[in-house]
């Protein structure tokens, strides 16, 4: 027996490409989206993935196509017999090599391969000769099969990075095997990661399909990395565009790492482009209005802190605060770029647009203390609030990413109430589609949106622009309330609405809602 | 409403994601067709690991080699009975006790373990608690998947998440490598096989990702739940199929996919003899729990289709029911005894649950 490499051995990865192929060679390509569309299919025709039953509904379930493989019996008998650990390493590369042949790459990517991820195991220049040829081989076999599927027929695209190299390692368990220097540089030149979703059923009958596009790398790189990210965001941008993706969202912090937008939506003129801000932001003075509502806080005589008022959702959120009218309002910058600049013009506009409301500035968080309500809109990489900050009955709002606020907060205060500020309602209607199981991970909980029918408001706007067919950009650079009111107006329409009220993926008790709503009634008197 | 069935299973047209072609023969019934031989394969596989695993399950040194999730109807009976007799395992029996099940069931629990010699252990949420919990699931509209809501009714789902949930933790706890359900090889079929392939347990339980994982379905069941009701919960279920490294977590077999043979006639024989009795107040598709009836009526009435009809449709398939058996088996009795007491139980009448 010869060695064995993790890659797959080129005689079986060609057997099942070219057997999935001649099984599939009477299905029409136009009812799937795009070459991810076909994988999961693949994926079951190999016997990996065993459809479940109620998945005829599915594009990605080979029973919502099996009358036109019924006669082919002995082909899908065949393609079993390949060794399960081999038919998982085609899949993954399956997956892998799709985005470097979309993106006309495949020499880099081989090249790329032999100088990372297979570092280890190729020994000698012969090895990683016969590599290269074989890989060469296998884009050969997979070019003309998977671009029959390239149909451009899709609605959304939306790029979302990892949030902790937890999150990566766990999904690329090799990265772990290789020394510190080759793994961060696999992160660096590694090809998005797409999951093909389908949402049928909004109301009006409508479907909408799009592809969730991954950065390969997590949150804290991304920040410190400026030349990193742009790369990298871009390449995720074209893959989309390449897809046939006619408006792009942003999870993440993917919104403020390509500045709003603009430089993507100059780079690529014929997509859309949105930040996701206008809907997040909504949905956050929705949850506001809903939790006084069961608190009984009265808004208009309360204060409001907002840490990360100079960003683009915590702005935002000042000023739709201000409209509806409070008494007084501490705007917190924690960065330090350009802070106070920042604050100064956030106030000017704050005063034109309710000047009785009392405005404090400040770079400090230990000035939440005088806080009824407090709305994180931050991106620290690490935890930044602490249970001593907050005053008793106060309600806080975390949009932050990834999350600023832990759980020992709410285990150590039990008189206040921590809410989820990103999450929302998706129609009740809806089935939810994905090309690929995953876990949930911080921006992207598909698991939950299959579950519960929620998500979260940057992924909702793109949803919500997708259905309605909007053309050209929609939100870019700082949040504009008018496009809030609009988002909401528009997705009024196909029944988005409020998540109920929770805090790490779980109801707010009832005794905690009790808790803060006396503190609150005897504080207002 | 049901216009047309498949020519071979009997699975309506209001079945999730059927098409038939023009034989009448749905694609459910084609893809078994297909994979039938897969199937065939995978079972003589997990055949041969059972023994193996239950081999190095007896070989730890804990108090016991296996939990066996036993809800006192026949199916877990035999299996009980079979572990035991057959296998001599340090047996934990244990019950989630859901409020609603049949005083005879509760004798039959009692009268077997105590036959067996098996220790028993019983998990009883708050009375109150699983009323909240039901009451949402029949009325609340939990916005589940077509696939899990294709294979059981919500209260079914959201009662299978406390039985994994409850059973897998005790395992946890008192570090049993092992734990036995007794599906049918109807419930939950082709997929514990897929399961076992990938991670040698029939419950996908796993700390790596890849690009093949099923639908964590521990999720989908628990998310609505902890959601609704969050801390008061956290006991019942398990969160994730996706673990944290280094959780030691019981390896799942379901022995009716692969090693014993599903035979209900035998069934109901070995174990008579060990003095089970059927309850009498029970509707048919259930020997232990009187609520699952008002569950099948809910998505009678509310997805217009039995939830058991897709179980039945894959024994048809199987060779093991008639198509008229399976589809005789689908009439819910609006008014037996377990849907009257169960409905006042909840303080619910019917017009509550088809409202939605």
């Amino acid at each position: 027996m010869g060695k064995l490499y993790s890659f797959s051995d080129i005689n079986n990865f060609k057997r099942a490409v070219n057997i999935s192929a001649a099984l599939l060679d009477e299905v029409n390509p136009k009812i799937f989206f795009s070459p991810y569309s076909v994988i999961p299919v693949i994926s079951q025709i190999l016997g990996l993935n065993i459809p479940l039953m109620g998945t005829g509904d599915s594009p990605y379930s080979v029973t919502s196509i099996i009358f036109q493989l019924k006669e082919k019996g002995r082909l899908f008998k065949e393609i079993f017999k390949i060794p399960l650990a081999e038919k998982r390493k085609i899949l993954d590369e399956l997956y892998e090599m799709l985005a470097p042949l979309l993106l006309e790459d495949e020499d880099f990517y081989i090249g790329f391969l032999v100088k990372t991820k297979y570092k280890k195991e190729l020994k000698g220049n012969v090895e990683i000769k016969r590599f290269k040829k074989e890989l060469k081989d296998k884009f050969n076999t997979i070019r003309p099969f998977m671009k029959k599927f390239l149909n451009l027929k899709g609605d959304f695209g939306y790029i979302v990075h990892y949030g902790y190299p937890e999150d990566l390692n766990r999904e690329y368990g090799f990265l772990r095997e290789l020394p510190y220097n080759t793994a961060q540089e696999w992160r660096n030149y590694s090809y998005p990661i797409v999951n093909e979703i389908l949402v049928k059923n909004f109301p009006g009958h409508k479907n909408i399909n799009g592809w969730v596009i991954f950065v390969t790398n997590y949150t804290k790189e991304l920040l410190e990395d400026s030349k990193l990210r742009k790369r990298k965001i871009s390449q995720a941008a074209i893959l989309a565009e390449k897809l046939g993706a006619r408006i792009i969202g942003m999870g993440g912090l993917i919104a403020s790492f390509a500045q709003g937008g603009y430089w993507l939506s100059k780079q690529m003129p014929k997509v859309g482009f949105t930040t996701g801000h206008a809907f997040t932001i909504g949905n956050i003075i929705n949850i506001m209005k809903e939790s006084a509502k069961r608190t009984g806080l009265n808004i208009r005589k309360s204060t409001i802190a907002i840490i990360g008022a100079g960003g683009s959702i915590g702005s935002g959120c000042a000023r739709l605060v201000a409209e509806k009218g409070v008494k007084r309002i501490i705007l917190i910058e924690l960065s330090s770029f350009d802070t106070f600049q920042k604050l100064k013009e956030l106030k000017e506009a704050i005063q034109k647009i309710n000047p009785r409301v009392e405005l404090i500035s400040s770079v400090s968080i230990s000035d939440i203390k005088e806080a009824d309500l407090v709305i994180m809109a931050t991106n620290s990489p690490t935890s930044i609030l602490k249970s001593g900050h907050l005053k008793p009955g106060a309600i806080i709002i975390d949009d932050s990413f990834p999350k600023n606020v832990s759980r020992e907060v709410l285990k150590k205060r039990k008189d206040i109430i921590i809410l989820e500020g990103g999450i929302m309602q998706l129609p009740y209607s809806i089935d939810v589609y994905a090309a690929r199981n995953m876990p949930d991970l911080m921006d992207l909980p598909l698991t939950r949106a299959i579950s519960c029918k929620e998500t979260y408001g940057c992924f909702a706007e793109i949803l919500v622009l997708a259905l309605d067919k909007y053309k050209g950009n929609y939100g870019l650079g700082y949040s504009d309330p008018k496009l809030t009111k609009d988002i909401l107006r528009r997705a009024k329409r196909f029944n988005f609405g409020l998540a109920p009220l929770q805090c790490f993926d779980e109801a707010v008790e009832e005794k905690r809602i009790n808790r803060v709503s006396r503190i609150i009634s005897f504080r207002e008197g | 409403m049901i216009k047309k069935r498949c020519g071979q299973c009997g699975l309506p047209n209001t079945y999730p994601g059927i098409k038939f072609n023009a034989a009448h023969t749905c694609n459910y019934c084609l893809y078994y067709e297909l994979y039938q031989d897969r199937e065939l394969a995978i079972k003589k596989q997990l055949e041969k690991a059972f023994y193996k695993i239950i081999r190095d399950a007896k070989k730890n040194k804990n108090q016991y080699d296996c939990v066996v999730a036993y809800s006192g109807g026949k199916d877990s009976t035999f299996l009980l009975a079979h572990l035991k007799n057959k296998f001599g395992l340090k047996i934990l029996a244990h019950t989630l006790d859901n409020d609603f099940v049949s005083s005879q069931a509760h004798r039959n629990i009692k009268r077997i373990t105590r036959a067996l010699g098996v220790k028993s252990k019983i998990t009883k949420p708050k009375k109150e608690l699983l009323k909240e919990i039901f009451t949402y699931a029949l009325t609340g509209n939990i916005p589940y998947p077509k696939e899990i809501l294709a294979m059981m009714s919500r209260v079914c789902a959201v009662c299978l998440g406390m039985v994994f949930g409850t059973t897998i933790n005790l395992a946890i706890r008192h570090k049993i490598p092992l734990m036995f359900i007794g599906f049918t090889p109807g419930q939950y079929p082709a997929i514990s096989l897929e399961n076992f392939l990938k991670v040698n347990s029939c419950i996908f339980l796993s700390d790596k990702v890849y690009k093949d994982d099923p639908l964590d379905i521990l999720k989908i069941i628990s998310d609505p739940i902890r959601e609704k009701f969050g801390e008061k919960v956290k006991d019942y279920y398990f969160k994730s199929q996706y673990i944290d490294k280094g959780l030691a977590v019981p390896k799942v077999l379901l022995p009716y996919h692969a090693l014993l043979d599903y035979d209900e006639k035998n069934i109901l024989r070995e174990i008579e003899k060990l003095g089970w009795l059927k309850p009498q107040d029970t509707d048919a598709c259930s020997t232990n729990c009187l609520l699952n009836t008002v569950g099948n009526l809910a998505s009678l009435k509310q997805l217009k289709y039995h939830p058991y009809i897709g179980e039945l449709g894959y024994l048809v398939r199987q060779g093991k029911l008639g198509r008229n058996e399976a589809i005789e088996a689908e009439k819910t009795k609006a008014n037996s005894f377990a849907m009257r007491y169960s409905l006042k139980k909840l303080g619910l009448c019917k017009a509550q649950i088809f409202q939605q």
